[in-house]
């Protein structure tokens, strides 16, 4: 944060823009690059000309009130002109302008420090922080991430908090609109989760030759990713041993991935081996219906409670299952029994089996 | 540099049609260019123009010789507009009404908006030109006015850059020196379109246009997935979320672009029926709407004969290592296929080094799978050398319009397996009004399938009844419905109605 501006330094750049966003800021900089240097010869013309102008009338003329009001009239024209010109041209005139108003009350003495104050502003020391600015309008990931988020609530890009739950992309592909379902395919494509798969493989199936062209072209686009998160999974899973509590979590990710239809089948297979495996260590740790019950408290989730309810159907362990489930119901009504247990119970997530990634 | 190449001299000598095109003849070999060198050749007794639009000047030598009747090839380069310094201009009368005429243009398009901005354009450069406006602070404002009213919630810089990129494209059309013809054929809608649109409005001939592929479907596509589009406003997971973003004014300006092209055309083709309904969707005018489809030359396939009963059971995918035609798949399919058929053979013909990783990692795949016995990968070679010895063919691509390899199957009465994209399906089951209808010519499979891909193949196959009849039905429909000589005698009628047509005065006045 420290090497950034803060967000009161947006708030001021952003107060000063007519419609409330980085508008003007972009305007600003843009004016000072392009006229900065410009600005301030003119101004600086302007104001030598009328003080040399004052100094000659002085030695000719003595005190001439009205030939030095001309001469000054003379400049705040010369002022009142170029401004004009910058307006035409839709350039910044903050600087003229205070020129003009600093040269009525100060003379040559106004043109001449607004000149000044242009040379400043057009100097090298404001480049650290037009970049540092820039990079903020310009939405750069080296911008600290508070920052970011309060520039986004200041200017009204960030999440609309007041609107609904999202709708289920599943169910929106297939009944939403077309705009709808491009939508999500877009969100799937650009911010691919395993949990999306499902909504893709439905728009693969889509009657509507659009959507499912536009499914086939991400999920062409996902691929790369997907392998990338099977070799990710496979990286982490632990070198020796494991419980079965971490075991189940582990089971729903491989499964989600070997499930995508978007990995090679040499991976989804060596995927199946690996679920194969860790489902073994989950069993290890349903061998009562006591022990069940305690299983099913080790799902950390519906999804891993979905991914044990399938594991002990395939296993044939329907007892196991019918106390699974009358588990999984005591604790929707009574979630605090869950930690009265956890607490109590000897846990299974303490025994560890002993687990080799299959090659 | 120069945003444009034309010949003064050869684009003030009128051809009987003008091809507009964006992105690829003469200088990307295949598809869409290598229909566009059919469809002159074909045409020999017109006379032809080209205009080829691209993003800058490309270093690519052209992959076809322009044929005898095209007397001139001229360029539009969209990313080159004002590539002149910013410069301080006194205010035109009317710059405010153009701002207001553009915005509309490429926010909701249409023939009306079109003639209504080179209305505009007319009265603007008595005053000054385009590039010089378009790099002026003036531009700068219209840019303001045009973000404060439809994107205030997303980023003014993100907005700046792609308004000015999608209104130097659309001012490069517009200021480029139409060649003279009787009919402007343009192969796209989008910028090509709008180029189009124009020269009907500006010149009264007629104007066509011929989409392979849908061009604003593709671009939809592309453009949701970039990540080189920004997401400035964070929507979340919201898909009512009305604020307007950068992929939305993208996608938007392109829909903009091909009302503007449906509305200005007297004839919008298009290769199959499917496409017609996102036609029908962004306006274009039933009257309007018709499908020519591609043909192949029967000639080259009336002496194969089917593969034999006694040869090894061999199924081939024709085309590109490439993504889109999803080859992997095919690969995974073969495998499949291998455990139910042990001794049967899968070919890959097609070149291999247009995506040598992709290359690479499907060669990785076919050693994981062991399918090394199996699988050959061919490079580019003479389908006709092979096609004897194939028993099924088959199509695992994630995008096609219509599928030249499938017309060639069939012409060498071999069935086909293709997933469900383009025209495949109308090829191999029929037309809904086919009379008499044929019945199907191959199998039809979901993407992304391999079982449903390798149980299709396998049927066929293992059926040697089923696939001769499934054989010769499509050979029968390629004869019927999917010949040059059809496609051909079709665009010369096209033309020569047109090119008879007399001017449309209305619209020449209102250019």
């Amino acid at each position: 944060m420290s090497s950034h501006a803060s967000p009161a330094d947006v708030s001021t750049v952003v107060s000063a823009t007519p419609n409330g966003t980085d508008s003007a800021g972009v305007a600003i900089a843009s004016t000072r690059a392009v006229s900065g240097t410009r600005t301030a010869t003119w101004l600086l013309i302007i104001g030598i000309a009328e003080l040399a102008a004052i100094l000659v009338v002085r030695l000719l003329l003595g005190w001439n009130v009205p030939v030095l009001l001309l001469v000054h009239a003379i400049a705040l024209t010369a002022i009142i002109h170029y401004l004009r010109t910058l307006r035409t041209a839709g350039a910044d005139v903050s600087l003229p302008l205070l020129a003009l108003i600093a040269g009525v009350a100060a003379g040559p003495i106004g043109p001449i420090g607004a000149g000044l104050i242009a040379i400043r502003s057009a100097a090298p020391s404001d480049a650290a922080l037009l970049k540092r600015w820039y990079d903020r309008i310009s939405l750069t990931t080296s911008v600290d991430p508070v920052t970011r988020h309060c520039d986004n609530v200041g200017v009204g890009r960030g999440m609309n908090l007041t609107a609904g739950s999202p709708a289920s992309f599943l169910a929106a592909i297939e009944s939403g609109t077309m705009v709808e379902r491009q939508t999500i395919l877009g969100i799937v494509a650009r911010r691919f989760h395993a949990d999306y798969v499902p909504a893709l493989q439905a728009a693969l199936k889509s009657p509507e030759p659009v959507i499912r062209v536009q499914a086939a072209a991400v999920a062409a686009h996902v691929r790369p990713e997907v392998a990338q998160m099977f070799k990710t999974a496979i990286a982490e899973l632990p070198d020796a041993s494991i419980n079965p509590a971490r075991a189940l979590g582990l089971m729903q990710r491989f499964e989600a991935l070997t499930g995508s239809g978007l990995l090679d089948e040499s991976e989804r297979r060596r995927g199946l081996e690996i679920v194969a495996r860790l489902g073994d260590i989950v069993l290890s740790g349903v061998r009562t219906s006591r022990l069940a019950k305690r299983a099913s408290l080790l799902a950390a989730n519906s999804a891993e409670r979905a991914t044990l309810e399938a594991l002990l159907i395939t296993r044939n362990r329907f007892a196991d299952l019918r106390t699974a489930r009358s588990a999984s119901r005591a604790l929707s009504r009574r979630p605090a029994a869950r930690i009265r247990r956890l607490g109590q119970a000897p846990t299974p997530a303490a025994r560890q089996t002993s687990f080799e990634v299959p090659a | 540099m120069n945003a444009r190449e034309i010949d003064e001299a050869a684009a003030s000598r009128e051809t009987d049609v003008c091809i507009i095109v964006e992105g690829c003849y003469p200088y990307i070999p295949g598809g869409v260019s290598g229909w566009i060198d059919w469809l002159i050749r074909t045409q020999h007794e017109l006379s032809f123009s080209v205009v080829a639009l691209w993003p800058k000047p490309t270093d690519q030598p052209p992959r076809y010789a322009l044929p005898p009747n095209v007397s001139a090839l001229h360029h539009l380069y969209l990313q080159d507009f004002g590539a002149e310094p910013v410069r301080a201009i006194k205010t035109p009368p009317g710059v405010e009404q153009l701002g207001v005429d553009l915005a509309h243009l490429m926010g909701q398009g249409g023939i009306a908006p079109l003639s209504k901005v080179m209305v505009d354009l007319v009265e603007m450069r008595r005053h000054v030109s385009l590039p010089l406006l378009f790099n002026s602070p003036l531009a700068w404002q219209i840019a303001q006015r045009t973000y404060a009213n439809e994107m205030p919630y997303g980023s003014f810089l993100h907005f700046f850059w792609a308004w000015r990129a999608l209104l130097g494209g659309l001012l490069s059309t517009l200021e480029l020196p139409l060649p003279k013809a009787k009919v402007y054929h343009t192969i796209s809608t989008g910028y090509a379109g709008v180029l189009a649109a124009r020269a009907g409005l500006e010149t009264g001939r007629p104007v066509m246009l011929t989409e392979h592929g849908i061009y604003t479907n593709e671009r939809r596509i592309e453009l949701l997935m970039a990540s080189w589009v920004a997401d400035t406003v964070d929507k979340g997971h919201a898909l009512d979320d009305p604020r307007f973003d950068l992929r939305d004014m993208w996608i938007r300006a392109f829909e903009a672009y091909a009302r503007t092209c449906y509305q200005g055309c007297n004839e919008v083709v298009t290769l199959y029926e499917d496409n017609q309904k996102a036609q029908r969707a962004l306006g274009a005018s039933e009257d309007n709407l018709r499908v020519i489809a591609n043909g192949i030359d029967l000639k080259r396939f009336a002496t194969l004969r089917p593969a034999s009963e006694d040869e090894r059971p061999t199924v081939a995918l024709i085309g590109r290592v490439v993504p889109i035609k999803d080859v992997k798949t095919f690969v995974t399919a073969a495998g499949l296929l291998r455990e139910r058929i042990p001794n049967v053979r899968a070919l890959i013909l097609g070149p291999t080094d247009e995506d040598q990783q992709y290359y690479e990692e499907c060669v990785a795949l076919v050693a994981a799978l062991g399918l090394e016995n199996t699988i050959e990968f061919t490079g580019s070679v003479n389908i006709l050398d092979y096609l004897s010895r194939i028993h099924v063919v088959a199509l695992t691509s994630l995008s096609e319009s219509q599928p030249l390899v499938i017309l060639e199957a069939g012409a060498a009465g071999i069935p086909f397996v293709a997933t469900n994209v383009g025209s495949c399906r109308e090829i191999l089951e029929g037309r809904p009004d086919e009379v008499p209808a044929l019945g199907p010519g191959g199998i039809i499979t979901e993407l992304v399938a391999p079982a449903g891909i390798a149980q299709a193949i396998g049927d066929l196959l293992a059926d040697p009844v089923r696939r001769r009849r499934y054989g010769e039905t499509l050979r029968e429909r390629v004869k019927r419905t999917y010949t040059s000589d059809k496609a051909v005698a079709s665009y010369r009628t096209l033309y020569q109605r047109l090119i008879a047509a007399p001017d449309r005065p209305g619209n020449r006045s209102a250019a």
